[in-house]
């Protein structure tokens, strides 16, 4: 019984010497460890390379980086490691329009590279992919490579998404760099969803013009109001 | 009982505009003619409604910016040099049309009106017009509320929910500071709405907010009772909207009442039009001619030959477009009793500064409309959204629509090609600066001073007015070298406080410059 614990003992003690070995050698750099304790888990969200047209679900708060690209030798940069990172941002115009904007991190090319090959950023083309998930549907918009913000014309009025920013090879792979926030745009009509316990009232709707846009100084404030060069 | 109740709801904000140095007078400007031409009017009409024992309510939403201007005693003191050059001008207009009579009664007029300015700014109130609305707030005529710290765009701004929940608790504890209450409302900047708002909303206590007719209209369910009934967020704070109709009537530049052509004529000012010599030195800046708030014509019709202004059928017009909004309200209301299980609340919100300044017998007709309203007639019944609810605190369950009261009714206006740019260093300066919060939980001495004046320089550079200026394209400079220069500021503090390298004397001169909220806590960016 002794002999067998002492076997055992050892055998894990092996195991542990041996996965400390492995991560002291080939464990993630200092510059890609994860910045704080605080960080969310978002940082775990690294695309993955062996499936590229599935990805983690984003977190929906903020837009996040999928590729880690700190460089942090200096504390400005352990503080504001977003300087060098990689992410898109989406933000609802109005029912039918959303604007983007974006960065790439300096290491993103790199990575993309040493991940798909030499030249690959080149033969891959930048891709905006809109994931709508009201309608569970998704659609790519080529964009160009000097752009790094969009106004992206969606037309769907009460439906939440999110968009990919992202390369897609000839062969139609594509990779995603960056997931942007989640957005749910706004209504554009009367709901049709009736409150049984509050059915409308249509002699009092009758008496409004719906889509009748006040216009002039309406849509003016204060500081117009003082001057008008 | 009455049939409906009217809620007038007036919101006063300016951006922050206060500089140590003479470069920005013009800009300045802004501050002093709307206290001269809209605040001061307004608490005279006011008091002298108070004095003649009428009933009535109105709701005012003062913005902390315009707080921080209003108690702010180099601004005070600027004023009343500015002030008293207005009134040595209306005296020296008073001799020189001695001879002119269609304009000696105008000028008469501003003599007048400037003299009671100083008793009321100076006298009464010792410079400070705060006291003036705790006044009309003691006295139960007005429901004095809130907006945003910085009066900065929320639904833009929402990526991250600190950077709103700042606005809103830093807009609530300063307006606190000076009323010694919690605002039972809130003026959303620009009624600018998304859903969950309402839940940070809820979570500092405040009880009611504003959104734009479609805002209410396009609700999750449908309201039964259309803008006419505040709806019940989730959060279970309520939601009012803005009845169009009533709007239209003083806003519209073609429909509404300012547009008349009894009523005096904005651009036709002594500052462009009299001699250099006569005027420059009261012009602001004494370089460039600008307005004096001396206007003697009406607006007279579509033609550039204006005829002189007759206060007297100004006002009597200001008399007739009173009673016909009344009349309009006291129809719908009617109407609208007989479809209702509760009168209807009509919610008519403007900006303040459209009355007198822009409008300027805008007060006058203010003055009319109340007294009439109180004198005339028993359909309609003004009232505060605050005491709407207390009357009925059910109301139906619904979350509005994403809006705002710009054009086209979204976010149009504050999210285009000539402001887009601003959102990208926003957002990365508000992140920082929550990590910031973060990092340096209770943080002392010099480094709480850099991360409060950090929070501060931040707050600045999300006014919705800097954008809102780059979209309408008049002083597009300086919206754009406020932004730069709060974003500049704010960089150069978040990277020396991680470094412990802090200038001392850069942090003091900031601490001076841009002193809004001196009781600022950082904190308020901590997740």
């Amino acid at each position: 019984m002794l002999t067998l614990l002492t076997f055992v003992s050892v055998f894990l003690l092996v195991i542990v010497a041996s996965y400390v070995v492995y991560r002291v050698r080939f464990g993630p750099s200092p510059a890609r460890k994860k910045l704080s304790d605080k960080e969310p888990e978002g940082g775990d969200m690294r695309i993955n390379m062996q499936s590229p047209f599935k990805v983690k679900t984003p977190d929906f708060e903020v837009g996040k980086e999928l590729i880690s690209l700190e460089v942090s030798p200096n504390k400005s940069d352990f503080f504001f490691p977003e300087e060098n990172e990689t992410q898109i941002v989406a933000l609802v115009k109005n029912p039918f329009w959303i604007y983007l904007y974006w960065d790439i991190g300096e290491l993103t090319r790199e990575d993309f590279e040493s991940m798909h090959g030499p030249g690959s950023w080149q033969h891959s083309a930048p891709v905006l992919r809109v994931n709508n998930l009201t309608q569970q549907s998704q659609e790519d918009i080529f964009i160009n490579d000097a752009a790094n913000s969009w106004y992206l014309n969606v037309n769907k009025p009460g439906h939440q998404l999110y968009i990919e920013l992202g390369r897609k090879f000839p062969d139609g792979r594509f990779i995603t760099l960056a997931c942007s926030n989640l957005v749910s745009l706004p209504a554009a009509a009367v709901s049709s969803v009736i409150d049984p316990k509050w059915q409308p009232q249509e002699a009092v709707w009758s008496t409004i013009k719906i889509g009748d846009p006040v216009k002039g100084l309406s849509n003016l404030s204060s500081p117009e109001l003082q001057r008008k060069d | 009982m009455p049939k409906g109740y009217l809620a007038l709801v007036l919101h006063a904000h300016l951006p922050y505009v206060r500089h140590l140095d003479n470069q920005h007078l013009l800009e300045e400007k802004w501050f002093f003619e709307a206290i001269t031409e809209t605040y001061v009017p307004l608490i005279k009409v006011f008091r002298n409604l108070v004095r003649d024992n009428v009933d009535f309510r109105i709701t005012l939403s003062l913005s902390p910016p315009l707080l921080s201007m209003f108690a702010d005693p180099l601004l005070q003191k600027r004023y009343l040099e500015h002030l008293h050059k207005l009134r040595e001008l209306a005296a020296k207009e008073v001799a020189r049309t001695i001879n002119q009579p269609e304009f000696f009664s105008v000028a008469r007029m501003y003599q007048d009106l400037l003299e009671d300015t100083y008793k009321i700014f100076f006298q009464d109130y010792n410079c400070s017009l705060i006291d003036a609305f705790k006044e009309l707030e003691y006295s139960g005529h007005l429901e004095v509320i809130t907006s945003a710290a910085t009066h900065g765009y929320l639904p833009l701004l929402a990526l991250q929910p600190e950077a709103v929940k700042a606005q809103i608790s830093q807009g609530i504890k300063y307006f606190s500071s000076h009323f010694n209450h919690l605002p039972a409302g809130m003026w959303l900047p620009e009624c600018g709405y998304y859903p969950g708002l309402d839940y940070v909303l809820k979570e500092y206590g405040i009880k009611y907010f504003f959104v734009d007719t479609h805002g209410l209209l396009y609700a999750t369910p449908r309201p039964k009772y259309g803008h006419y009934a505040p709806i019940t967020c989730p959060s279970g704070v309520a939601a009012f909207g803005r009845d169009l109709e009533s709007s239209k009537q003083v806003w519209s530049s073609q429909e509404g009442y300012p547009g008349d052509f009894d009523y005096r004529e904005f651009y036709r000012d002594i500052g462009y039009d009299l001699d250099w010599e006569y005027i420059k030195d009261y012009l602001t800046p004494p370089t460039l001619r600008s307005d004096t708030g001396f206007k003697y014509y009406r607006i007279t019709g579509k033609t550039e030959h204006k005829l002189p202004y007759i206060p007297h059928h100004a006002r009597e017009k200001a008399a007739i477009h009173a009673g016909n909004f009344m009349f309009n309200r006291q129809h719908q209301a009617r109407y609208l009793a007989q479809h209702m299980d509760r009168p209807p609340i009509i919610v008519s919100p403007y900006d303040a500064e459209l009355f007198g300044h822009w409008w300027f017998e805008g007060p006058q007709w203010l003055d009319f409309l109340i007294r009439k309203i109180h004198f005339d007639q028993d359909d309609i019944k003004m009232i505060t959204p605050g005491q709407y609810l207390e009357m009925y605190p059910e109301s139906q369950p619904a979350t509005p629509c994403a809006s705002s009261w710009g054009a086209d009714g979204y976010n149009d206006v504050w999210l285009e090609g000539s402001n887009d740019w601003i959102y990208r260093p926003l957002h990365k300066a508000a992140k920082k600066m929550i990590k910031l919060a973060n990092h340096f939980p209770g943080a002392s001495g010099i480094t709480r001073r850099a991360l409060n004046q950090a929070a501060r320089e931040l707050l600045l550079a999300q006014s919705s007015d800097w954008a809102f200026i780059m979209k309408t394209g008049t002083m597009v400079q300086y919206a754009t070298e406020r932004t730069n220069t709060h974003l500049e500021r704010f960089e150069t503090l978040a990277h020396s406080i991680p470094e412990n390298n802090i200038d001392e004397e850069y942090l003091s001169k900031l601490e001076e410059e841009d002193n809004i909220f001196p009781e600022i806590n950082y904190e308020i960016y901590r997740s």
